[in-house]
């Protein structure tokens, strides 16, 4: 493998974990920061 | 002030998170054939294992939900599929950036990754079901009978890299990976696993919140 070749496979790497912290990352502090008000009444049924 | 269990259960998660997939990253070995890209396994199949476990406590509070009819099985419901989905999306995020550089492709209609598609869009379905209705009892119910019809898909997105000739690798075991390797999934399996016991644990409370402020009687104005 040439130089080249690893560094891309690490970019692909790299973006997994961003991804993966990002979204578990996101969703974790939507809990922390607020729950979901309930919706008012009178929506379609 | 006291935390809730599923804070211990959280922050034990995060930490082994953080140390699993630094573990994975840095000191794991590369992949014989597919070199540094092997590390993705390490996130992606967790992602695809606990997905498919917080499904089946999904199907499993739908059951109950259909034979009890209590609210706590329909906040298990709710909680499960919308933090399952949420692990179905990874999944195939993950999915398409480990095909890229080694099938050479971002996606293909293999069987694998076209009934995991189905898996993520059965169960965004029934999301979209309980948005959609607003009497608490008939959503209970109807997204529970949506969510066991939707479990159907799981068995089936389980085995299809066996029962049919798929582009993707069949299930990880000890037995196809090196001990090194299976060590590394397995800490983060388990990291992933107490993170999404804290996610549901935490969407529940909210759902019963929800469920509690829907049921109550309207206030009214003083005489």
């Amino acid at each position: 493998m040439t130089d080249g070749v690893i560094e891309g496979q690490w970019a692909y790497v790299w973006a997994a974990y961003v991804v993966t912290w990002g979204l578990l990352g996101g969703y974790g502090l939507r809990l922390i920061m607020g729950a979901p008000k309930p919706r008012p009444p009178g929506g379609s049924s | 002030m006291k935390l809730a269990w599923e804070h211990y259960i959280g922050l034990a998660g995060l930490v082994l998170m953080a140390a699993g997939n630094a573990i994975g990253l840095f000191w794991a070995p590369p992949e014989m054939m597919m070199g540094d890209v092997g590390r993705i396994l390490y996130v992606h199949v967790p992602a695809a294992w606990i997905c498919m476990v917080i499904y089946l406590v999904a199907f499993a509070g739908a059951v109950a939900s259909l034979a009890t009819a209590r609210p706590g099985a329909d906040a298990l419901v709710e909680s499960s599929v919308e933090v399952g989905v949420l692990l179905n999306v990874l999944l195939l995020v993950l999915g398409s950036i480990f095909a890229k550089p080694t099938w050479g492709v971002w996606w293909d209609w293999d069987p694998r990754l076209t009934a995991s598609a189905i898996m993520c869009l059965t169960f965004v379905g029934v999301m979209v079901l309980r948005a959609m209705v607003d009497d608490v009892e008939r959503r209970a119910s109807w997204s529970a009978v949506t969510t066991v019809l939707a479990f159907v898909n799981i068995p089936v997105t389980y085995m299809s890299v066996r029962w049919w000739r798929s582009l993707h690798q069949v299930q990880s075991s000890s037995s196809t990976m090196s001990a090194e390797m299976w060590n590394v999934l397995w800490l983060n399996t388990v990291a992933l696993l107490l993170v999404s016991i804290w996610f549901v644990a935490r969407r529940y409370r909210i759902a019963r919140d929800r469920a509690d402020q829907l049921r109550a009687p309207p206030l009214e104005v003083a005489p």
